[in-house]
């Protein structure tokens, strides 16, 4: 017995060795394999990652809450220590907003009066689903959000995405109840935007830092810091007028925006689901 | 008979706890933490729980782990999937081969050791992600998360050294 015994340890450790190495290997290739698929747009891939994404959704959903409630709480005892100075500010805040609705209020009159004369027709209204922001990979190399709203709420691949401040971004992907948000500052972001004050319009390219760079601007367009962004609504994706930023530098030719997002304190989005206005084939002979 | 199959499950609910906490290290390293400026820099966490495994107890970080763990980071942080699982079977590969100058030595060449392969990691990172997306990617927010991910070792690398006693004292018993 004892050499058969020995022979056995001596045949299989090897082979144990060899197994180990062997499924070692085919992990690397799968990995290459589905690097290289993924890169090829292969459909299967990206169902692949709407499932995972699912599963772990309500797990992030649960884990990111008491890191939420445990921002609050901090946020509050920062409140709390600056409470004077944050009053004065506000109050002095308060004096000029009420300066500002007064001259709001007029321009909504004068406005809805020279619509009506013009007989202008009006965007369509945009209604929003608000969600969670449940993981952030904030990184060098890729800006994505995941959102626990998904396809059963209603949201829908392209639809833009805000805050309080201004747009964050756009869904890039759907799964059933969560979906991916492609921040502004992503590299492969692109909006079309206004520049306020001039009119021009110009492409927003992120490039996965925190200052995405304005494209496209026609030639001898004049920008400077302080020129405020707004969504310009070309290519029906984004409602024209939304907040984005301000530009900051124009350095060497490239014109660089600050988002108003505050990208530190983002907990709750808004997913807009705007109508785009389209051509309707149909009856009328368009 | 029935008391070495209680020894042999106690040995295996323990010896999963690395694995588990590799999973909790990466969904924790995809919560939004909401700190000024961390976003950026995050330590990679699940980095370091590769490379401690796979040097001091390779057993308990199999490849197919490694690699679920990778994998399961690229898909939920929306980066290139496979990229992440690569890097980590990597690392591993070169550690269950290279962990010689590092067990038994002191705390900090293992520290040392870490920062060494962290430096490969990223480098092969920072390649992969420039070849996938063709555009050269600035390396400082790199460097930053590199730094952030070794000062974060000695603090994760602990706690794994606890774990692993913990995993050992069953062993022996």
């Amino acid at each position: 017995m004892r050499p058969f015994g020995g022979s056995v340890t001596r045949f299989a450790m090897p082979l144990r060795v060899v197994a180990q190495r062997f499924a070692y290997t085919m992990l690397v290739v799968a990995s290459i394999a589905i690097l290289v698929a993924s890169k090829a747009d292969l459909v299967l891939i990206e169902r692949f990652r709407t499932q995972v994404v699912d599963f772990a959704a309500p797990i992030l959903n649960v884990a990111s809450q008491p890191i939420s409630g445990f921002n609050r709480v901090v946020d509050k005892i920062a409140e709390l220590v600056s409470l004077h100075e944050e009053n004065d500010r506000l109050r002095e805040e308060n004096r000029r907003l009420m300066q500002w609705q007064e001259t709001a209020r007029l321009l909504q009159r004068d406005n809805a009066q020279l619509q009506y004369l013009l007989n202008g027709k009006r965007d369509p209204e945009a209604s929003f689903v608000t969600g969670r922001v449940i993981a952030d990979v904030g990184g060098p190399f890729v800006r994505t959000l995941l959102l626990n709203a998904g396809a059963e709420d209603g949201v829908e691949k392209g639809q833009s995405v805000l805050s309080a401040d201004g747009l964050v971004g756009r869904i890039a992907a759907i799964g059933r109840s969560a979906s991916r948000i492609l921040l502004i500052t992503d590299l492969n972001s692109r909006i079309p935007v206004l520049v306020e004050q001039s009119g021009y319009r110009a492409i927003l390219a992120g490039d996965n830092t925190d200052k995405p760079r304005l494209e496209f601007l026609p030639v001898g367009a004049q920008v400077s810091p302080g020129d405020r962004l707004t969504t310009s609504g070309h290519g029906g994706l984004f409602p024209p007028g939304r907040p984005i930023g301000i530009v900051t530098s124009t350095t060497n030719g490239i014109v660089r925006v600050q988002p108003y997002v505050d990208w530190d304190r983002l907990e709750f989005v808004s997913v807009l689901r705007y109508d785009r206005p389209a051509l309707e084939f149909g009856a009328d002979g368009l | 008979m029935r008391e070495g199959m209680a020894l042999r499950m106690n040995f295996w609910l323990r010896g999963a706890v690395p694995g588990l906490l590799a999973v909790g290290l990466l969904l924790f390293s995809v919560l939004p933490l909401g700190l000024p400026y961390f976003g950026d820099v995050r330590p990679l966490l699940i980095l370091i729980a590769v490379f401690y495994w796979s040097i001091f107890w390779p057993e308990l970080m199999p490849a197919i782990l490694v690699f679920s763990i990778g994998l399961g980071f690229d898909l939920l942080a929306g980066g290139p999937p496979g990229i992440m699982a690569l890097v980590l079977l990597l690392v591993r590969g070169v550690c269950v081969n290279q962990h010689r100058p590092i067990v038994g030595q002191t705390f900090v060449v293992g520290w040392l050791g870490f920062a060494l392969i962290a430096v490969g990691a990223y480098l092969v990172l920072w390649l992969l992600h420039s070849i996938y997306y063709f555009t050269l990617f600035d390396p400082r927010p790199l460097v930053g998360q590199f730094v952030i991910t070794v000062l974060f070792y000695p603090l994760v690398a602990w706690a794994f050294t606890m774990v692993q006693s913990w995993i050992s004292r069953s062993v022996v018993e």
